[in-house]
């Protein structure tokens, strides 16, 4: 199914979850569509970002052209949800890792990255419903957003997927907050591939304090290979500096996997530079019974001079690879702009 | 073959774009910028006795951020603070019970997050972190410290610092030296929130404010409508005509209006909100008007500096105000043109 019809799905599901509040009047429509009008945050947001491989010419570059919408839907007395849509036409040029949604190095697609809908109205301890397309929860990713960024953490190449179709619960408590999510595996597309699925879930201390940790589950069906995961992860703020690891077992198939994460950061007194160092180790157990381990590095800065501007560069480094292969190193530029037209009041 | 595939992709997203565009009327700016990430629980803690919560999201632009600069020179807003804000109104029941707006602060570890319980009547009722990498965080979060805070409005926060500087008074608040610093990030937060969240939801404030002093002066009080532009040519004239072209010294750029209806839709009274320079101070005074020219209620809700000027304004409420009453005192005029004000929503009822 392409793009377009998964957006009419949401949009009507979306407008049915709105409906189905109680107590409407003739003017409880009018008033709900005022709000999403009155409390919407535009940003028109591009990035153009090079990147150079070892042993590969020419430069690989990625432009994106989006919209960043988050708006609030409210009767008169209550919040019923958010909206948070972001959709960006994408190009890629010579790039030779790619999303598997692209065809190929040179290609352009429209790409949803967080285009939900979370139903925050139920009371008391009762979970939000989000649905639609949301970041898989599971280990650091879940807590810290790096869409459009240069600075990842291992979601991809541990779950095999980042961002999919689907359905989660989620709510935040005083002492513990949690999302778990139904997804179809179809990664940009809402219908299953193959059979695929993706079932995933975090619990974690609240995010906001100076220490919090997580542990999550995860088990999905992707191209047909079955993957099962226990992560656990932290996050320690002293002062300025930040130290986050993540740490996961489990299984691709038959063969065990042991993946593990470290990062060191440092943010400024505004918070508008952060420079960041990560060490991501990758162990795939081989059919023979052994190990092949792989250890990369990486070394990045991101500057906001202002509201709209944000200048990112990251170095990445293979330390260690797999038998027989070369050790790669990229480094990446990007620009970014964000500019915040139409929003009223 | 690469003009097709990028017409062919902008016209897959055209319609999520013309949507959006198609929503979204009016003015310039700013970005999505401190909100609470899941206010339901903040808000319980902050509001126990809460049942409901609303978000406006309002912009603060240049223009605010000159009149904090106005106000509190050494607070100014930096461009980083400007954007699309939020602020959560409260409710209980089908009342408005207070507000909770979300700041940052720059300070030496990091931005300091803080979510603040305003009450009806713009004072602090509570706070609470939502983010703070200092180790004196629960100090300042404890019983004794914020029951120094509570209760306080803009200016006894702004009375907390040395004038025109970003440091504590001495004698301003008990708290540990080690904590001092933390203090002061806190309050100088606070008053850019109280100060900040007056601007530029003024029209939200506003409107509470009357509905709440509504429905304790008239019983059946369903709900009020704003009058937009309530000083009529017409009602100048009358006004003049009155008080010989002079004025009892209420601002009337600052005036607002509501009519006070029942469950049916009738009216039952006029609110009417004036700000007026009275014991070396400007305070927004609200009168309660019925359709006969009887004064129902007068409240100033950041409180009256003096009790015999309290006394004074409260000796009007039951007497009917009409033109030609004569009035012996300010407070008498001040009330005649409130009413002579309202007059004009029940002639047209």
């Amino acid at each position: 199914m392409s793009n377009i019809k998964a957006f009419q799905r949401l949009a009507g599901l979306c407008l049915l979850l709105a409906l189905s509040s109680p107590a409407k009047a003739d003017s409880y429509m009018g008033r709900m569509v005022d709000s999403v009008a009155d409390n919407s945050r535009l940003a028109l947001d591009f990035s153009s970002r090079g990147s150079h491989l070892t042993k590969q010419d020419p430069i690989a570059y990625t432009h994106a052209l989006g919209f960043d919408w988050l708006t609030v839907i409210s009767d008169d007395k209550k919040d019923i949800g958010t909206l948070l849509l972001q959709g960006y036409l994408t190009r890629l040029h010579n790039t030779q890792m790619f999303p598997g949604f692209f065809q190929d190095e040179d290609d352009t697609e429209f790409v949803y990255r967080i285009f939900n809908f979370n139903y925050t109205a139920l009371a008391g301890n009762l979970p939000n419903i989000r649905i639609g397309h949301m970041e898989v929860p599971y280990g650091l990713e879940h807590v810290i957003n790096t869409n459009g960024t240069l600075r990842q953490y291992a979601q991809p190449k541990n779950l095999g997927i980042k961002a999919d179709w689907g359905v989660s619960l989620n709510k935040q408590h005083k002492d513990f907050e949690y999302e778990v999510a139904a997804t179809t595996g179809g990664g940009q597309s809402l219908d299953r591939q193959d059979g695929s699925y993706v079932f995933s879930g975090r619990v974690g201390s609240p995010r906001d304090e100076n220490f919090s940790y997580g542990v999550s589950l995860y088990r999905s069906k992707l191209k047909n290979l079955q993957r099962e995961r226990l992560g656990v992860d932290a996050r320690y703020h002293i002062g300025l500096h930040g130290i986050f690891a993540e740490m996961s077992l489990g299984q691709n198939g038959d063969s065990e996997i042991r993946n593990a994460q470290m990062e060191w950061n440092r943010i400024n007194r505004r918070e508008n530079i952060t420079g960041f160092t990560q060490l991501r180790y990758f162990s795939a157990e081989q059919v023979s019974g052994s190990y092949a381990d792989t250890l990369d590095g990486s070394i990045g800065i991101r500057y906001s001079p202002d509201n709209s501007w944000t200048l990112s560069s990251q170095y990445t480094r293979d330390i260690d690879t797999a038998a027989g292969a070369d050790r790669q190193s990229v480094f990446s530029i990007q620009v970014r702009y964000r500019y915040f037209p139409l929003n009223r009041k | 073959m690469e003009i097709q595939l990028i017409v062919k992709a902008l016209k897959r997203s055209l319609p999520v774009i013309s949507l959006l565009f198609f929503m979204l009327p009016s003015t310039l700016n700013a970005q999505a910028f401190c909100a609470l990430r899941d206010p339901a629980e903040t808000i319980q803690k902050l509001y126990p006795q809460s049942s409901t919560y609303r978000s406006v999201v309002r912009t603060i632009d240049e223009s605010v951020r000159q009149e904090v600069s106005a106000k509190v020179p050494p607070h100014a807003l930096h461009f980083s603070e400007l954007g699309r804000h939020t602020l959560y109104m409260v409710f209980q029941g089908e009342n408005p019970m207070g507000y909770v707006h979300v700041r940052s602060e720059q300070s030496e570890w990091g931005l300091v997050e803080i979510a603040w319980a305003i009450d009806m009547d713009m004072k602090i009722a509570d706070f609470t972190f939502q983010r703070c990498r200092n180790r004196y965080k629960s100090t300042i979060e404890s019983d004794s410290f914020k029951n120094q805070i509570k209760g306080k409005d803009f200016q006894q926060m702004k009375d907390l610092l040395v004038a025109e500087q970003f440091t504590l008074r001495p004698d301003a608040l008990v708290v540990e030296p080690k904590a001092v610093p933390l203090a002061q990030v806190l309050v100088r937060c606070g008053i850019k929130t109280l100060l900040v969240t007056e601007l530029a939801w003024q029209e939200e404030i506003v409107k509470n404010e009357l509905l709440d002093t509504a429905r304790s002066s008239f019983s059946n009080t369903v709900d009020i409508e704003m009058v937009s532009s309530p000083v009529t040519a017409q009602v100048l004239s009358s006004l003049n005509t009155e008080f010989d072209g002079a004025s009892p010294g209420i601002d009337r750029s600052s005036v607002s209006l509501a009519k006070v209806l029942d469950d049916s839709g009738a009216i039952l009274g006029a609110m009417y909100r004036g700000e007026v320079n009275i014991d070396r101070k400007k305070s927004a005074i609200i009168w309660a008007v019925a359709p006969d020219g009887e004064v129902v209620n007068i409240v100033n809700r950041s409180g009256w500096q003096l009790n015999a000027t309290k006394q004074a304004f409260e000796s009007n409420v039951g007497k009917k105000f009409t033109t030609g009453t004569h009035c012996s005192d300010r407070t008498q005029l001040t009330t005649m043109e409130a009413v002579l004000t309202a007059q004009p929503i029940f002639a047209v009822n």
